[in-house]
């Protein structure tokens, strides 16, 4: 039960400079980087959690897999499938219940009927996918065309299903995709983690990192930013404290990884 | 090296499909060949040709999907863009997740045949660009020496010249030479700029 609860729980504090806020699978998001905000009523109460145990080990915390389908019965039984594995399982009638459940940061899948009441599948897919590559999409059908499996592929989803299947193919299924949302997760808390750190400079102090990585000589930066020499050191040290880069090629680095850094040269 | 045009290799079994989609293909300027087996194809075209590939699924002998499988274990495999008369989900599947730019089900409209081989030929094209970039940085790479080699590895990390020297025995002087031989022979104008080139690179270089 703990195990879930942490799983559940989104630290406010983690969020500070985020790219995304943690709202709803399907509500528009807020893209903030370099603008600490955090939007205290999207977040669940009772977060107030510790930064570090709760970030790094959210890969690592009990996967989830979310199950979309208006037929009951089939949800009871991928619902015991999932567990017999140990993961959590959600069970969701329409696409509507699933848009409106808030996010966890746990690694998951969604296992979605092309056939829903409300929207498609495939509109889900479209809803979806794009910000969440920690929640890799497997489509189920009863009625099968090729035109809609290939879009659904195209659109990412990592695998497509024809009813009737069997259960050992869909939990292979399930166990690659979890295995692409651990990894996608941990990438996305190191980018945040670097984000953060981002954040917390000054405009003064981008400005010289940017021009840094760009691979001009502190006078050269003086120059460019009309400041001294002595000026640049500081704020470059500064930039390298608060980054915490090890040296200049650690810098060049992070600078990539933002996409802070000026076209290449080479 | 003579710039290639680019080509699309159609492979039918059906001689009027084959005609027509020559027919419809280079009526919008583009240039293709045709084969009326995977296996006179494999015959025929070297395996780094650029273009891409049009494949019925459905081909006797060797199978498109056979087709794409072989292709796939080549240093460069064509994109491909499967046809298919009959709806086969499973396959189609398997197709698109070893990679397949699209797959078309008899009758489609040529509209989407030609913007899916358009979309295959960009594909190719960037991919040769890449590999062709990446063949020049590890030209260069190749013709440092060993003990240069161990300079820029050291250098795109992050150490000081000191603390190389201290590391090889060296005087700084020796390793700062180095240095210079490095930037020179990579052809960077900066450290950043060898780091980029070093992150480049990465992938090709053997592990340390």
């Amino acid at each position: 039960m703990k195990a879930n609860l942490k799983a559940a729980i989104v630290s406010p504090s983690t969020w500070a400079a985020p790219r995304t806020i943690p709202g709803r699978h399907g509500a528009p998001r807020q893209r903030s980087l370099g603008s600490p905000s955090v939007s205290m009523d999207r977040m669940n109460s009772g977060g107030v959690g510790d930064r570090g145990s709760g970030l790094s080990s959210s890969p690592h915390a009990k996967p989830i897999v979310f199950v979309v389908d208006d037929d009951a019965s089939l949800r009871g039984s991928l619902e015991s499938l999932i567990r017999s594995q140990g993961w959590q399982a959600e069970t969701f009638a329409s696409a509507q219940e699933f848009l409106a459940r808030p996010r966890v940061i746990a690694p998951s899948c969604l296992i979605l009927d092309v056939t829903l009441p409300d929207l498609s599948g495939l509109d889900v897919q479209k809803r979806v996918a794009p910000d969440r590559i920690d929640m890799p999409i497997i489509f189920i059908t009863g009625y099968g065309d090729v035109p809609m499996t290939v879009q659904a592929m195209k659109a990412g989803a990592v695998e497509f299903l024809t009813k009737p299947f069997k259960g050992d193919v869909l939990l292979s299924a399930i166990r690659h995709a979890i295995e692409r949302s651990q990894t996608a997760l941990t990438v996305e808390m190191e980018m945040l983690a670097l984000r953060e750190r981002y954040a917390s400079l000054s405009a003064r102090e981008r400005e010289v990192m940017v021009l840094v990585v760009s691979g001009l000589l502190n006078k050269q930066v003086g120059a460019e930013l009309g400041i001294s020499e002595i000026t640049v050191k500081a704020h470059r040290g500064r930039v390298m404290q608060k980054m915490n880069a090890d040296s200049l090629a650690d810098l060049v680095r992070m600078a990539a990884s933002l996409s802070v850094a000026p076209a290449q040269t080479d | 090296m003579s710039v290639e045009q680019p080509t699309v290799f159609v492979v039918d079994d059906d001689e009027a499909v084959r005609n027509s989609l020559r027919r419809l293909l280079e009526s919008v300027g583009l240039t293709v060949e045709v084969f009326p087996s995977a296996q006179a194809f494999l015959d025929r075209v070297r395996s780094d040709a650029p273009g891409c590939l049009v494949l019925d699924v459905q081909l006797p002998g060797l199978s498109g999907l056979d087709l794409q499988t072989e292709l796939a274990g080549t240093k460069m495999p064509l994109p491909i863009v499967f046809l298919t008369g009959h709806g086969d989900i499973p396959m189609s599947v398997k197709a698109m997740k070893a990679g397949a730019v699209e797959f078309l089900t008899k009758p489609f409209r040529q509209e989407d045949l030609v913007k899916a081989i358009r979309g295959a030929l960009e594909s190719d094209r960037a991919v040769r660009r890449e590999r062709s970039e990446l063949a020049e940085l590890a030209r260069r790479y190749d013709i440092l020496t060993p003990r240069e080699r161990d300079v820029m590895t050291r250098i795109v990390a992050g150490m000081m010249n000191k603390q190389i020297a201290a590391e090889f025995g060296t005087s700084e002087s020796t390793v700062k030479e180095q240095r210079a031989q490095v930037m020179l022979k990579m052809q960077a104008i900066s450290l950043p700029d060898l780091v980029r080139i070093a992150e480049r690179l990465r992938s090709r270089l053997a592990p340390q």
